[in-house]
C-alpha cells in the first residue's frame, strides 16, 4: 500500500515537473532558432545559432535594462527586508489591541489588487515626480510588497522564543541591539523566503514596470523585451533569448537560496 | 552568519546605490532639464549601436533653453522605428535646442495611453491609431492653422476632423484595408482577383480543391479575435452602407433592423463549415498568420498587407498583392475601408506644444512624408508625395476606389467592437447561431447607444 502510494506520488511529482519544464523547453528551442526556421518548435535546430541572444541583447538594450533591474530588484529587497523585519518585530512581540488591528491592516492590504488602483497611482506618481525614476517604482515595490513580508516576519517572529529578548535585555541589550544582534540573524530563514519571493516579484514585474518605467534608459527587462511584440509583428525568437538571459540571475539566486526558502516559507505560514 | 547578510545586504545597497550614480534619471515629463540629459550619447558606451538608441543625437548647446519632446508611436517594425529617429535627428540638428525622444511600446501602446489619457499626462506628440476624433479629441490641440494641413488628402481629411472644424492630427500613413491575397498561388491556380463576394467563395474553394487542402483560402484568428471582428467590420461596410440602397441612416439614427445581420453572420459561419478558414482558427494567433502566407498555405488575408515585412523575412521572393473589398449587392462598387494608421497629434495641454507642432510640422515635410511612405508601405496622408514601393502599382491602380471609414466607428456605439470580435469568435465555435448573433448585436446596441 506503501509502496503503491509512493509510485503515486512520484508520477504525480514527474507530472508537475514536466508541465513547469515544458515551457522552458520551448523557450531554449525558440532562443536558438532563425526566424525562417520553419520545424516544429519541439525540435532544436541542428545548428548553433546565436543571433537571437545578440539581436535581443542590442536592440532591447539589455545591459541597460539589465541595470535597471538590479537596481530597482537590490534596493527594493533591501528596503522591504529592512522595513519589513523592523515592523513585524512589535506586532508579533506586543499583541496589544492597537498592533493586532495595524496587523490586520496590513494582511488586510493584501486582497487590494495593485492594477485596480492603476489610475490613481499613476497621477499620484506623476504629481510627486517618480515617473520614469527609479525611486519611484521601488516605492510602489516596497508598498506592495511589504504586507506579505510583514505577514511572514510576524509569523516567524511568533516563533522564537520570548525568552531570548527577555536574557538579552537582561544582558544590557537595547530594543535595536536585540533585534539586530540577537533576533535578525535567527530570522535567516524566513529572510531566504522573501528575498525569493519579492525579489522574483520585482525582477519578473511587468504590470507596474510597463506604465511607470517607460523611458528606454530606465526600463526593465520584461519592459523592453515586450517592446518586441507589436499589433502586426512578433519577434518570438529575440523575446525567447531575451527572456532567457533575464531568467538566469533569479534562477542563480532561487538555487542559492532555496534551502532556506522551503524552512522559512513552512515555518512563517504555519505559526501566525 | 550575521555577519554574511548585513554584508550582504550593504553590498546590494552599495553596488544598487553605484548604479542608480551611472544611470540616467531622465524622465520624459521633466521638461527642460537637460543637465543630466548631456548624457545620452554616454549610453551608448553600454555597447548599444547608435541607431537603437531611442533618443536623438547629442544636442550641441548654443545657450538657449533646452527641450526635450516625448513622442509616442505604434509603430513597431524596427526599420520603420529608426527610419523615425532619423528624421526626428534631421529635426534636432535644425532646432539644436530640441531633443526628440521616441518611446514605442508596442501592444502596450493602447493600455499606457489609456492610463495616460485618465491621470491627463500624455506624450507631447503621440499617434492617434485611428481614435484622432472619438477618444483623443479632447486632449489634442486643433492643427488646422498649420502649413501642411490644406495639403491632407480627400480621403483623410474628414477622418481627422472633428464637427467643428479641429483639425485633430497629421496623418502619415493612411489605413486603405481590402484583401491581401498571395499572387503567386492566385497565379498558379488561374484566379484573377475576385470583385464579388460570390466570385470570392468561387475562388477559395478552387484553392481548397484544387491543391487537396494543402492552402487554406483564409486565415482567422480566434485569440486575436479582431481579425475575425475585422472580417465583419469591413463586409458590414460593403452590406450596408456602400451599396446606394443602404442602411446608414437607420444605424446613425438606432433603427437598423438587427436581423439583417443574421446573413452577414451566416456568410462567416458558411466560410468556416466549407473547410475555407483554417481549422485552428480558435488557437491560432494572428503572429502565426505571416509564416503560412509565407510558405502558400493561405490564399487571402483581409485587412492591409501590414504583415508584408514579416512574410518576407521567412519567403523573400513571394508577391503579395492587395486588393479593394469585394462587393456584397449587387450594382455595387468595391470599397476600401480606411482611415487613420499613423499619425502624430499634439497634446494640447502638453508644456512645449509649439515645439510640438513644429515638429509635426518638419515630418510633414514632402521629402520625410516620402521616407514614411517607402517605409512603412502605406499611402500617405498628404497629398502629391511621391513613393517607391512593391505596393505603390496596387494603390495607384486602385487610387480612385471609395474609401469608407471603418464600419464601427461611425455606426456604432463605444463597446460594440468587442461584442463583434467575442460573438463572431462565438459564431464560429459553434456556441451561438447567425440569429443568436443578430440579436446579440440588437441587444448590445441598444444598451451601449442608452448609456
Amino acid at each position: 500500500m506503501g509502496r503503491n502510494r509512493k509510485a503515486w506520488a512520484t508520477i504525480a511529482s514527474l507530472a508537475i515537473c514536466l508541465v513547469h519544464i515544458l515551457p522552458f523547453y520551448i523557450l531554449l528551442t525558440t532562443s536558438f532558432k532563425a526566424s525562417d526556421d520553419l520545424s516544429s518548435k519541439w525540435v532544436f535546430p541542428g545548428y548553433l545559432y546565436l543571433d537571437n541572444f545578440s539581436n535581443a541583447w542590442q536592440e532591447a538594450n539589455m545591459l541597460t535594462a539589465f541595470r535597471s533591474n538590479v537596481v530597482v530588484t537590490a534596493i527594493s529587497v533591501a528596503l522591504i527586508i529592512v522595513v519589513g523585519s523592523v515592523a513585524a518585530y512589535p506586532l508579533a512581540r506586543y499583541q496589544t489591541r492597537w498592533n493586532k488591528f495595524i496587523y490586520a491592516l496590513f494582511v488586510s492590504a493584501l486582497i487590494v489588487p495593485p492594477l485596480t488602483i492603476l489610475v490613481p497611482l499613476y497621477k499620484f506618481m506623476v504629481d510627486i515626480g517618480g515617473m520614469n525614476h527609479y525611486w519611484g517604482i521601488i516605492l510602489l515595490f516596497v508598498t506592495f510588497n511589504l504586507p506579505m513580508t510583514i505577514f511572514l516576519y510576524t509569523g516567524f517572529i511568533g516563533t522564537i522564543p520570548r525568552e531570548l529578548d527577555e536574557a538579552a535585555m537582561i544582558d544590557g541589550a537595547g530594543r535595536f541591539e536585540l533585534f539586530f544582534r540577537i533576533l535578525l540573524p535567527l530570522l535567516k530563514p524566513i529572510t531566504a523566503t522573501v528575498v525569493i519571493l519579492t525579489g522574483v516579484a520585482v525582477w519578473n514585474d511587468y504590470q507596474f514596470s510597463v506604465f511607470f518605467l517607460q523611458h528606454p534608459h530606465t526600463r526593465t527587462i520584461t519592459v523592453a523585451l515586450a517592446s518586441f511584440f507589436g499589433q502586426y509583428n512578433s519577434n518570438i525568437g529575440w523575446v525567447a533569448a531575451g527572456s532567457l538571459m533575464g531568467a538566469l540571475p533569479m534562477i542563480v539566486l532561487y538555487l542559492f537560496l532555496q534551502r532556506y526558502f522551503i524552512s522559512g516559507l513552512a515555518s512563517g505560514a504555519i505559526k501566525g | 552568519m550575521r555577519k554574511t547578510w548585513i554584508t550582504v545586504i550593504a553590498l546590494l545597497l552599495i553596488v544598487s546605490t553605484a548604479l542608480v550614480g551611472c544611470s540616467q534619471r531622465s524622465g520624459g515629463n521633466d521638461g527642460g532639464n537637460v543637465a543630466n540629459d548631456s548624457g545620452s550619447a554616454g549610453n551608448d558606451a553600454d555597447g548599444n549601436a547608435p541607431k537603437t538608441d531611442d533618443s536623438a543625437e547629442p544636442v550641441k548647446s548654443d545657450g538657449g533653453e533646452k527641450i526635450r519632446l516625448t513622442v509616442y508611436s505604434t509603430i513597431g517594425e524596427l526599420k520603420n522605428q529608426d527610419m523615425m529617429k532619423s528624421i526626428a535627428a534631421d529635426f534636432t540638428k535644425e532646432n539644436p535646442n530640441i531633443q526628440v525622444e521616441f518611446q514605442f511600446p508596442g501592444a502596450e501602446y493602447e493600455n499606457i495611453l489609456k492610463v495616460k489619457m485618465a491621470a491627463n499626462d500624455l506624450p507631447d506628440v503621440f499617434d492617434t491609431h485611428g481614435w484622432a476624433v472619438i477618444r483623443y479629441g479632447k486632449y489634442l490641440a486643433d492643427l488646422k492653422d498649420e502649413p501642411w494641413a490644406g495639403n491632407l488628402t480627400d480621403t483623410i481629411k474628414p477622418v481627422v476632423t472633428d464637427k467643428d472644424g479641429k483639425l485633430e492630427a497629421l496623418v502619415l500613413s493612411e489605413a486603405k484595408d481590402g484583401i491581401s491575397y498571395n499572387a503567386d498561388l492566385l497565379e498558379k491556380y488561374g484566379i484573377a482577383p475576385p470583385t464579388r463576394f460570390a466570385e470570392l467563395m468561387d475562388a477559395a474553394d478552387k484553392l481548397k480543391t484544387e491543391s487537396n487542402g494543402d492552402v487554406t483560402p483564409f486565415f482567422m484568428s480566434g485569440i486575436d479575435n479582431g481579425m475575425i471582428g475585422g472580417f465583419l467590420d469591413l463586409y458590414a461596410t460593403s452590406q450596408y452602407i456602400s451599396p446606394s440602397t443602404n442602411d446608414s441612416a437607420s444605424l446613425l439614427d438606432g433603427s437598423f433592423d438587427w436581423k439583417k445581420w443574421t446573413p452577414l453572420a451566416q456568410k462567416l459561419l458558411d466560410m468556416q463549415k466549407k473547410g475555407y478558414i483554417n481549422k485552428d482558427v480558435l488557437t491560432a494567433k494572428y503572429t502565426d498568420m505571416p509564416q503560412r502566407f509565407a510558405q502558400g498555405k493561405i490564399a487571402f488575408v483581409f485587412g492591409a498587407p501590414s504583415f508584408a515585412d514579416e512574410v518576407y523575412k521567412v519567403n523573400k521572393d513571394i508577391k503579395i498583392g492587395i486588393m479593394p473589398l469585394t462587393t456584397m449587392v449587387d450594382g455595387d462598387s468595391q470599397t476600401f475601408s480606411g482611415g487613420e494608421r499613423y499619425t502624430m497629434g499634439a497634446w494640447k495641454d502638453g508644456k512645449h506644444l509649439e515645439e510640438s507642432k513644429k515638429l509635426i510640422q518638419f515630418f510633414a515635410k514632402p521629402e520625410n512624408m516620402s521616407k514614411i511612405a517607402n517605409a512603412t508601405k502605406l499611402p500617405p496622408g498628404l497629398k502629391d508625395i511621391p513613393s517607391q514601393h512593391e505596393f505603390t502599382t496596387y494603390y495607384e491602380q486602385f487610387k480612385d476606389v471609395r474609401v469608407f471609414p471603418y464600419f464601427d466607428r461611425v455606426y456604432l456605439p463605444n463597446g460594440m467592437w468587442d461584442v463583434m470580435c467575442k460573438t463572431g469568435t462565438a459564431l464560429v465555435a459553434g456556441d451561438v447561431t447567425p440569429a443568436q448573433f443578430a440579436d446579440k448585436m440588437k441587444q448590445e446596441y441598444d444598451r451601449l447607444r442608452n448609456q
